[in-house]
């Protein structure tokens, strides 16, 4: 339905707006694709954590999780409906697993410290995990992001740590950055049918894309 | 009549243009980032978008 819309409505721009042509529209396209899938998305995930009583711990989920994966990647779907599905494990996961796991924990800094050493692993080797329908081939961009990777893991790690005085809150950041770090490893990938788009000593030919 | 038809139609293509002009900014911002959507499927990228050194 998402894919539909957004190719009437380009359709529409393409007839109508001057100076649209092929490129252009491809690109207005993708934007349209990706925002529309975004708010739809979001839209459902919100409402039923509304309805689980979960909304802000949702709500504090999605915004460490997306300031995390903006730099780091990770698997995405191939479908609207897996996307949807894995999309609800993904988010309403570290809600579950702060709230109930974590909390069994006596010592959580040591837990807390485990989670950071192994997100600063899968960094190095998989950040940043892009997909094969968007890859990226600059290598100063790739370099660029597995910095800026690191810095915001920690940044929530140390959010949790430091600032924040719930710890219902700072489990759920934390758990944030396992679940993130999940998504970028290959067994994740393979899982729901994602490949990589560019890994080191593998920069495929931008003609053959 | 056919001055309403001209507001209506001028109308509509501006609201296509804002339309078109929102759908590239975001295909644009998520060339400098390897994900900003949080949830979103991934489209095939525009070949245009791609970046390399």
């Amino acid at each position: 339905m998402v894919d539909a819309l957004s190719n009437k409505l380009t359709l529409m721009i393409k007839m109508n707006v001057k100076d649209v042509d092929d490129e252009k529209a491809e690109i207005i396209n993708y934007g349209l694709i990706c925002f529309l899938s975004f708010i739809t998305k979001t839209i459902i995930i919100l409402l039923v954590s509304y309805l689980l009583g979960i909304l802000d711990l949702t709500v504090i989920a999605i915004v460490s999780l997306g300031f995390y994966r903006a730099f780091a990647g990770g698997a995405h779907a191939n479908s609207h409906m897996i996307c949807l599905f894995t999309s609800f494990i993904i988010f309403l996961g570290p809600v579950y697993l702060g709230k109930f796991i974590f909390s069994l924990f006596s010592n959580i800094e040591i837990l807390y410290l485990f989670i950071f050493i192994l997100n600063c692993v899968i960094i190095y080797y998989y950040a940043p995990a892009d997909v094969e329908q968007k890859p990226i081939l600059s290598k100063n961009l790739r370099e660029r992001l597995r910095m800026q990777s690191a810095f915001s893991m920690s940044l929530v790690i140390v959010l949790a740590l430091t600032i924040i005085k719930n710890h219902t809150i700072s489990n759920v950041l934390v758990a944030t950055t396992l679940v993130e770090s999940i998504t970028m490893i290959p067994l994740f990938y393979k899982l729901i049918g994602c490949k990589y788009g560019c890994r080191q000593g593998s920069v495929p030919d931008i003609k053959q894309l | 009549m056919t001055t309403i038809n001209s507001v209506v139609r001028e109308s509509y293509i501006k609201v296509l243009s804002v339309i078109g002009l929102t759908a590239t900014f975001f295909a644009l911002i998520s060339v400098s980032s390897t994900t900003p959507w949080i949830v979103a499927y991934e489209p095939k990228m525009p070949k245009s978008l791609i970046k390399k050194d």
